[in-house]
């Protein structure tokens, strides 16, 4: 970003109008209204050249009157209405003014708070649509540029629309390479790197190409005003990166660094982009060094989480984007603690804080017979291994960071092909596209694999980073023969102990009234744990939020056993069913977050898509989704599931983890969660069809109501007559389920 | 000369007097498009000479008496080459198996009017028929489907089921045991059938799948409409499935098939 004073210098020292009003749009562009003020307070000293006039002393007048300020928010509104009539009235007659300054008013409008008296947002489309005219009119290709890049920022159009602006606006993009003036070329190719992706994939590395011969034909200029130099050599970087050229824009941006003031913000600009690009070329020492002197300088100057100030690149970069690719060369070169630590700084909370937490002291919460699997996508995919006598190890696939990122931008493939949350679990060819996974990252996962396997392990507690959030790793050869539990983050591993967790229950089933097996599974859990729980059972319409918000911090142990669903791209709108006046009731995250499970020692969510967690490729590795609001508001551990079970298969894999707990209750009360889960796994993998049928004739007997427990016999006869030789084998029956949080739960 | 005859049935309703619901309340299983179903597949069979032997039987009328009455009609004036079709669009559901033939302990049914009419009936009144006629038979019905833990919405923006759910067809038949009962004993009593023509059964979808209601057809009878119109299509029967698999919307999650039943001992088969 270009110093304010310095674009006001341009503006006062030059003659030609258009040209400085371009400037001083280009200025309201990067600085806001500010910048009106500041020209028309170097107009008022005098010493330039334009003329008091001009029109933008009334748009600083409105502007400084609009914001509240001194005026208070009636006579700032007041004013704000006066301004904006006063630019209607002007700019009706006026093509010039209403070119150049369309966009900024608009985007005023725009910023304005919703609910505002003036906000209006077609107005704002109309005054832009406006502009774009005079400036076609006008053959005023900045502010063409400037209207079309404003109207495609806050009026999205379709696909096709988009391109056809961008076309239009093409005209003026080759004027600039006939001797256009500088600031218009470095708008131009702004406007290239921004709005290329509106473009069919082949037309935009046209563009962006195109832009960088614009930024080109200024490098050899003379008298190259600094600020629009740095400008130029990050905007050129950007379109290097873009194009998949790290190398040309490492180099460009090394100029930048010496060109920058140290530790200023261009400078910082510089330093990250650097980073990350020798972080591509793989030259991982020297990455290292520019990416941890720029956490220092993140620190110094207080930047969180991401670094807003960054912007100006227009790629928002975030400290995880820094830090794992500073994990990722640091393990490169051999130094794995302090990579260990910096990627720990890539995990957070809904809140946005991260806490560095060194290998050594995550070893320190680990049992002896586990390990901790951090793991880190970049170029490559990089999996810390962290053993309970400090050790820590760096695992890496080189290349495969990207094959997790394909899958993720393709995500609808990715979800369709390996996560059947759009289809009937038994319908899709799982082990098929288990299989098709497999092959694709078969060597990111061969080196995990075989480390686990001679590791000698039984539990390995996994941190997924990235994309991996939404891949059932518990399922992938060499890592299903052991117990496997996620965990949000690095510095969770290594959390406090938990207070004993009270032997009572809280069981919700079938708030809907529509599963049958939902009821059953409920009724065997009551009486596999009578002797060791004190229950309270919801059923049916009794499972409203109020029942559980009164009952929740009395359970131990809460199971849900319902409807639920489940969202990757928007965790909120994620949701266990409940009842409520006849009906089903959403219950969010939102409103799990803000129970009271300080007491939960465990939570288990027997419903489809009850654990999905949500993960946006250009954010931070964030859980969020119901099982992360259960421990956010106090659970310890949460069982839940990656996609859609059937009513039936759930109950029977409920029985048997049940079973598993109870045994391992009766030998000691600290309950390895973990390995039950797994025990629980293994046995309906294997179980035969008569086996199954024991399973449900014994829910059967169990059922009260004689309805409940001929369909239990029903099913004991379904499964019972199946010629497959084990019913449940398949992942989409057995893999949903897994853990998260912590490994063990003490009942007392 | 070889004679073509059909049967078209179809029930929008079923008597609430006898149908129980999940929590044991009467039950109409309203459903939208069976009616036009049968009117649909009557048009159909008519438009290729196939002489219906009497009208639609429309859900009042489509009790077990009146489709016994009429398939056994049907047995006894169809002869060796000759082409039976019917078609069947309603409810169906499963039933304890009640004379003990069932792998599954699982009987089909169809949900006629007044109850429940069992495959073994079914069987028996195919084994009236005599060798070398062959009975085609289009049910748009579904007797069981899995059921999932997931979004309700999704669930319920889809046209409804015709299946019966396995707690409403076990209230319905604990309330009605008497009647059930007496089904069961004339089954046993009876001796065993074989079936000597050849039953071609195109089924809305497979086993564990549900058969989607529609507007103004039923998802399977719409499909079949639409799919005869491609001459490829009636080519065979074997061929109609296919064709029509591909018109039922992949979101019903919906498979027609096809299968051959012929000649030697048979107890039941799916209906």
């Amino acid at each position: 970003m270009t110093d304010l004073e310095e674009y006001i210098d341009a503006y006062a020292s030059t003659a030609d109008v258009e040209t400085r009003l371009g400037i001083l749009a280009f200025a309201m562009y990067e600085h806001g209204s500010p910048a009106i003020d500041a020209a028309s307070a170097r107009i008022r000293a005098g010493g330039t050249s334009a003329e008091p006039s001009e029109p933008l002393e009334m748009l600083q007048q409105w502007l400084a009157g609009a914001s509240i300020g001194d005026n208070g928010p009636e006579e700032a509104e007041r004013r704000a209405q006066v301004g904006l009539e006063s630019w209607v009235a002007y700019s009706a007659g006026n093509a010039e003014f209403r070119a150049v300054f369309a966009p900024h008013v608009a985007e005023w409008l725009l910023r304005l708070p919703v609910g505002h008296p003036l906000r209006d947002l077609g107005a704002a489309e109309q005054m832009l649509q406006d502009g774009l005219a005079a400036a076609a009119e006008r053959t005023d290709r900045l502010s063409l540029l400037n209207g079309a890049s404003m109207l495609l920022q806050f009026f999205p159009p379709p696909y096709e629309a988009g391109s056809e602006l961008i076309e239009a606006s093409l005209p003026a993009l080759e004027d600039a390479g006939r001797g256009a003036s500088r600031t218009f070329s470095i708008v131009a190719a702004e406007y290239l790197h921004r709005e290329a992706w509106r473009l069919p994939p082949a037309q935009g590395p046209l563009l962006r190409r195109q832009g960088l011969l614009l930024l080109a034909s200024l490098l050899d200029d003379e008298g190259y005003e600094p600020h629009l130099q740095l400008q130029h050599i990050t905007l050129a970087a950007q379109l290097h990166f873009d194009l998949n050229q790290p190398g040309p824009a490492v180099e460009l941006l090394r100029q930048g660094v010496a060109l920058a003031p140290e530790g200023s913000e261009s400078w910082g600009i510089c330093m990250v982009e650097m980073g990350l690009g020798l972080n591509d070329l793989r030259l991982d020492a020297e990455a290292a060094t520019v990416l941890s002197r720029v956490l220092i300088w993140a620190r110094e100057r207080g930047l969180g989480n991401p670094f807003p100030d960054l912007e100006g690149v227009h790629r928002t970069r975030e400290l995880s984007d820094v830090v794992a690719a500073l994990a990722e060369s640091l393990a490169a070169t051999g130094d794995v603690d302090w990579g260990f630590e910096m990627l720990s700084l890539a995990f957070v909370d809904d809140e946005g804080r991260s806490e560095a937490v060194s290998a050594s002291t995550v070893s320190q919460g680990l049992s002896g017979d586990e390990i901790a699997l951090v793991t880190c996508l970049n170029r490559d995919s990089t999996t810390f291994a962290v053993h309970p006598d400090g050790r820590v190890e760096a695992l890496i696939a080189e290349g495969f960071g990207a094959t997790w990122w394909v899958l993720a931008v393709g995500q609808t493939n990715f979800l369709a092909t390996f996560v059947p949350a759009t289809e009937r679990p038994h319908e899709l060819d799982l082990p098929k596209a288990l299989q098709a996974l497999r092959e694709a990252t078969q060597p990111a996962l061969q080196i995990v694999a075989d480390y686990v396997r001679t590791a000698s392990v039984s539990v390995v507690r996994v941190v997924p980073h990235r994309t991996l959030t939404m891949v059932p790793l518990w399922l992938l050869e060499g890592l299903d023969t052991v117990s496997v539990a996620l965990a949000p983050s690095p510095s969770s591993l290594v959390s406090s102990p938990r207070p004993p967790t009270q032997m009572s229950l809280l069981a919700m089933a079938d708030p809907g009234s529509d599963l049958t097996f939902a009821r059953l599974e409920v009724e065997a859990l009551t009486d596999r744990t009578k002797d060791l729980v004190a229950a309270t059972v919801l059923q049916r319409d009794q499972c409203t939020p109020a029942a559980l918000v009164e009952h929740l911090p009395l359970a131990g142990w809460f199971h849900f056993a319902g409807h639920a669903v489940g969202d990757f791209t928007d965790p909120d709108r994620a949701c266990l069913y409940l009842h409520e006046d006849g009906a089903r009731e959403a219950f969010h995250p939102t409103q799990v977050m803000r129970l009271d499970c300080s007491g939960v020692g465990l939570a288990v969510l027997s419903a489809c898509s009850s654990g999905v967690h949500e993960f946006r490729i250009d954010q931070v590795t964030r859980l969020a989704g119901i099982p992360a609001a259960f421990m956010r508001s106090g659970a310890g551990s949460v069982i839940s599931t990656l996609w859609k079970v059937d009513d039936a298969g759930a109950a029977i894999l409920i029985d048997a983890l049940t079973a598993a707990i109870v045994r391992a209750i009766d030998v000691n009360p600290l309950v390895d969660l973990a390995t039950a889960l797994h025990e629980a796994v293994r046995e309906i993998r294997q179980m035969t069809p008569a086996d199954i049928a024991g399973r449900f004739e014994t829910l059967a007997r169990l059922a009260e109501d004689p309805a409940l427990a001929a369909v239990g016999r029903r099913a004991a006869g379904r499964f019972g007559s199946s010629d497959v030789a084990a019913p449940f084998g398949s992942p989409d029956w057995y893999g949903a389920f897994f853990l998260s949080g912590s490994r063990f739960v003490l009942f007392t | 000369m070889t004679k073509r005859l059909g049967l078209t049935i179809g029930l929008n309703e079923v008597d609430p007097n006898h149908y129980r619901d999940a929590d044991g309340n009467p039950w109409r299983g309203t459903l939208a498009a069976c009616e036009n179903d049968a009117r649909s597949m009557a048009q159909l069979f008519s438009a290729h000479d196939v002489d219906l032997i009497v009208d639609p039987l429309l859900t009042a009328a489509a009790t077990c008496e009146e489709v016994l009455k009429q398939l056994g009609a049907l047995a006894a004036a169809a002869g060796p080459g000759d082409l039976v079709a019917i078609s069947y669009s309603g409810h169906g559901g499963q039933i304890e198996d009640l004379d003990g033939d069932e792998d599954d302990g699982l009987d089909e049914t169809w949900c006629l009017f007044d109850r429940q009419l069992i495959d073994d009936e079914l069987a028996r009144a195919y084994s009236k028929f005599q060798a070398g006629v062959q009975i085609v038979v289009f049910s748009d019905s579904c007797h069981s489907g899995t059921v999932a833990r997931a979004d309700a919405k999704s669930s319920s923006s889809l046209p409804k089921a015709k299946a019966m759910a396995d707690l409403a067809s076990v209230r319905t038949m604990l309330a009605n045991k008497s009647v059930y009962d007496a089904v069961a004993k004339s089954l046993v009593d009876d001796t065993p059938v074989s079936l000597a023509a050849t039953v071609v059964l195109l089924s809305g979808c497979r086993d564990e799948e549900l058969s989607r209601d529609g507007d103004p057809n039923g998802a399977f009878t719409g499909a079949i409409l639409t799919a005869w119109e491609q001459p490829a299509a009636r080519k065979s029967f074997r061929a109609l499935v296919e064709a029509a698999g591909k018109l039922i919307p992949p979101a019903y999650e919906q498979h027609p098939t096809y299968s051959v039943y012929t000649f030697g001992e048979v107890s039941s088969f799916g209906s």
